[in-house]
């Protein structure tokens, strides 16, 4: 371990430090001996592979090092919870913008669950609404989920599992009839340097719905690093839509994975919005093992000066007639830089498979950069995958033709910069979802950086 | 309303993208007046119109401009638009994923605010665009469609026209606005254009064919070559050209150029 992160550069190196002291105060305090055993094998991983460096295929684009910036000691307690401070955003604290987003998901909502600063709080979550065919567990880590994906390299799943304070857990019966429709909702209000970690694991039987709503908000410019891994299988037939909205403080570092099986005929929908921290990195780990499962994939990513915006999908198509769709799209602004790697395998076997990966990006400032790398790796000869990407900029001409036409420059870039936007929003089925997503999106279009043209 | 002329365009030299095209315009269109601009392929009509709208990289290097008596070099784009500058144009751009009635919609608010007016209700708005689409036989499914996108020619040209009547320009400025029409659309197109004529309004209708001018008959006619304007006249000169083409026109201005010298 102490090799790897001399190398760092010293924000870094504080950053590990302060982690690895936390992963082993939580090993010793672990209330079973399964736990402690699961826990220090995630230390020792963690402490044997250290911060990804950019030569990782995974991390080439994103320097997570460079971004620390000192000790990120986890909250070992949320204390006091206060959701009515101040909020950077549109709204005017934490407590209007979980307000906001439970009125956004509609009448139908049947749980609202709460973290503050990583922690779960039953005082601002509610409950009551669920129907018996969902099982929920809330305020509990589910240490015990199994990895889909990153193999040996998996810095994210062993630093997660070593450090990881709170969690959830929600089970659909098989054929539940109605709908459950969740919202979950991470706040931070840390006023120090810090980092929190939660796991979730979701669960759909047979022919199970779950629509899940996930908000991030934070405030002001206190430098944090979050994780959270959510563990996704789904039965038969079951059928997920998550969407997830991440408007975090300025210096908050937030690094997310879904992972997911999908048996036979099982349809996933994500979509993901980041439009507020320094990095907010997302992962898909997707692994089809029924046939005829689909997972469509869509990710906004809006960034202004000093902002990260990286997804990472992979689909693993392991037996024949899946579908997977995966469409990024981002608005850079200033020096903002976004990152999209995406892999389509499909093995031998999973014949008929449909994998498509589309990245695109617009550049609105001299200094903004977009890294895409869609890639297929594809062993048999029957399978129909595509993928491709682009980078442009603003269309001066359409500009000119609707400032000609007296919309001012500020709204006439919006109103373009909306219609690269669309068919995000579009592939978004659920209606509550889709107004989540697209009206954060469109508020964050009137920011004064994406409007104004730059000198 | 101030008693200067509508528009004053003096000595006008102009540059595109650092190249001269415009040698010493000079043009001054009263109220109530429709004045035509002819002239062959690249004698610069189009750039005179997008000088007139604003568009960057088109450069004033001498001379001014004078819209209601201000200098429209301190107007920017929009501000122009909104004052009641409308321009039709050659090439309408087509954009995808902006539909065309909000479009209208931004565009119509947008000049009623400048006016000092409410926003029209949606309405209301509809009522007025549904009207102008028929009297131009411009199907209403097309307001729903991308800006232009997939829109024939025609169609295009139409939707220009749709444009102009929804902003009611105090100025407007058609370049073009009859190429690529059939008789019944150009009819159709003419029939717009006059509805709009009033003692009010001015136009400066670009083209190179006297065919839109027999069904909006202009009171004066201007013959545009390398840039400057070579003659001036009635509607009669509009006969001349399409009877004898620019030879004519070209030939006397070398003659009264070295004449000068
Ligand atoms: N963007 C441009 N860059 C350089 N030259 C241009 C540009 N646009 C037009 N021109 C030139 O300016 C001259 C006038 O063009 P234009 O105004 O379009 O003529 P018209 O409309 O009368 O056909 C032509 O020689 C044309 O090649
Ligand atoms: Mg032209």
């Amino acid at each position: 371990m102490s090799a790897q992160v001399s190398n760092l550069p010293q924000g870094a190196h504080q950053a590990v430090t302060s982690l690895m002291e936390a992963a082993k105060r939580i090993e010793a305090g672990a209330s079973t001996g399964e736990e402690t055993a699961l826990r220090r094998k995630a230390r020792e991983q963690f402490a044997a592979l250290g911060l990804p460096t950019r030569r990782l295929e995974a991390w080439r684009y994103t320097d997570l090092a460079g971004a620390l910036q000192g000790p990120l000691p986890p909250l070992s307690s949320s204390g006091d919870i206060q959701l009515n401070e101040p909020f950077k955003g549109a709204l005017g604290s934490l407590d209007e913008a979980l307000e906001n987003a439970r009125a956004q998901a509609g009448g139908e909502l049947s749980a609202s669950i709460v973290f503050v600063d990583g922690r779960f709080s039953a005082q601002h979550s509610r409950l009551d609404k669920l129907p018996k065919t969902v099982r929920l567990r809330a305020g509990y880590v589910p240490l015990a989920n199994e990895d889909v994906g990153d193999g040996d390299n998996d810095m994210l799943g062993s630093l997660n599992l070593s450090l990881a304070s709170d969690g959830f857990e929600i089970i659909v019966d098989p054929n539940a009839g109605a709908e459950a429709f969740i919202h979950l909702f991470f706040a931070s209000t840390h006023k120090e340097s810090c980092s929190m970690h939660s796991r979730a694991n979701v669960r759909l039987g047979k022919g199970a719905n779950l629509k899940l709503f996930e908000t991030h908000a934070g405030i002001g410019d206190v430098p944090c690093l979050q994780t959270h891994i959510t563990d996704v299988t789904l039965d038969e037939s079951a059928k997920l839509e998550h969407a997830c909205v991440e408007d975090n403080g300025t210096q908050h570092i937030s690094l997310a994975r879904l992972k997911a099986r999908l048996k036979q005929e099982a349809q996933l929908s994500c979509a993901a919005l980041g439009v507020g921290g320094k990095l907010v990195r997302r992962e898909y780990n997707v692994l089809f093992e029924g046939g005829g499962a689909t997972a469509k994939l869509s990710a906004l990513s809006l960034a202004n000066a000093g902002e990260t915006r990286d997804i990472n999908a992979k689909l693993h198509h392991k037996v024949p007639d899946c579908i997977s769709d995966t469409l990024v799209k981002s608005v850079l602004t200033d020096d903002a830089r976004g990152v999209f790697q995406g892999l389509v395998r499909v093995e031998p076997g999973a014949t008929q498979s449909n994998g498509q990966q589309t990245s695109k990006a617009l550049l609105l400032g001299r200094g903004a950069s977009m890294n895409a790398k869609p890639e297929l790796e594809i062993f048999n000869d029957d399978v129909e995958c595509a993928h491709g990407s682009a980078v442009g900029e603003l269309d001066q001409e359409a500009l000119f033709y609707l400032r000609a036409r007296g919309i001012s420059e500020g709204n006439a870039r919006q109103l373009l910069i909306n219609a690269f936007l669309n068919d995000v929003f579009e592939r978004i089925e659920d209606d509550a979802l889709q107004l989540a997503v697209e009206s954060r999106a469109l508020n964050w279009l009137e920011d004064a950086s994406v409007r104004a043209r730059e000198a | 309303m101030s008693s200067a002329p509508l528009l004053q365009i003096q000595n006008l030299h102009a540059e595109v993208d650092g190249k001269a095209i415009l040698r010493g315009v000079d043009l001054v269109l009263e109220r109530g007046q429709v004045h035509a601009i002819m002239g062959p392929n690249g004698s610069g009509k189009s750039t005179l119109a997008y000088i007139l709208a604003g568009k960057d990289g088109y450069d004033i290097t001498d001379g001014r401009i004078l819209f209601e008596g201000s200098d429209l070099a301190e107007m920017d784009v929009e501000t122009r638009a909104r004052a009641g500058l409308f321009l039709g144009f050659q090439y309408p751009v087509a954009i995808d994923g902006v539909a065309t009635i909000s479009f209208l919609k931004e565009a119509v608010n947008a000049r009623r605010a400048a006016a000092g007016k409410d926003k029209l209700d949606a309405v209301a708005f509809l009522k007025q665009v549904r009207a102008f689409a028929a009297q131009l036989s411009f199907d209403e499914s097309m307001l729903k469609r991308y800006i232009n996108l997939g829109f024939s020619g025609g169609e295009k040209k139409r939707a220009e026209i749709l444009q102009m009547l929804l902003l009611e320009p105090t100025l407007a400025v058609l370049d073009e606005t009859d190429s690529g029409l059939d008789v019944d659309a150009l009819k159709t197109v003419a029939t717009g254009i006059e509805s709009l004529r009033s003692p009010e309004r001015a136009m400066l209708l670009i083209t190179h064919y006297q065919r839109l001018l027999q069904h909006v008959r202009p009171d004066y006619v201007h013959i545009m070559a390398d840039g400057n304007i070579l003659h001036s006249g009635g509607p009669e000169l509009a006969q001349k050209v399409e009877d004898g083409g620019y030879a004519e026109f070209q030939q006397s201005a070398r003659t009264a150029q070295t004449a000068q010298a």
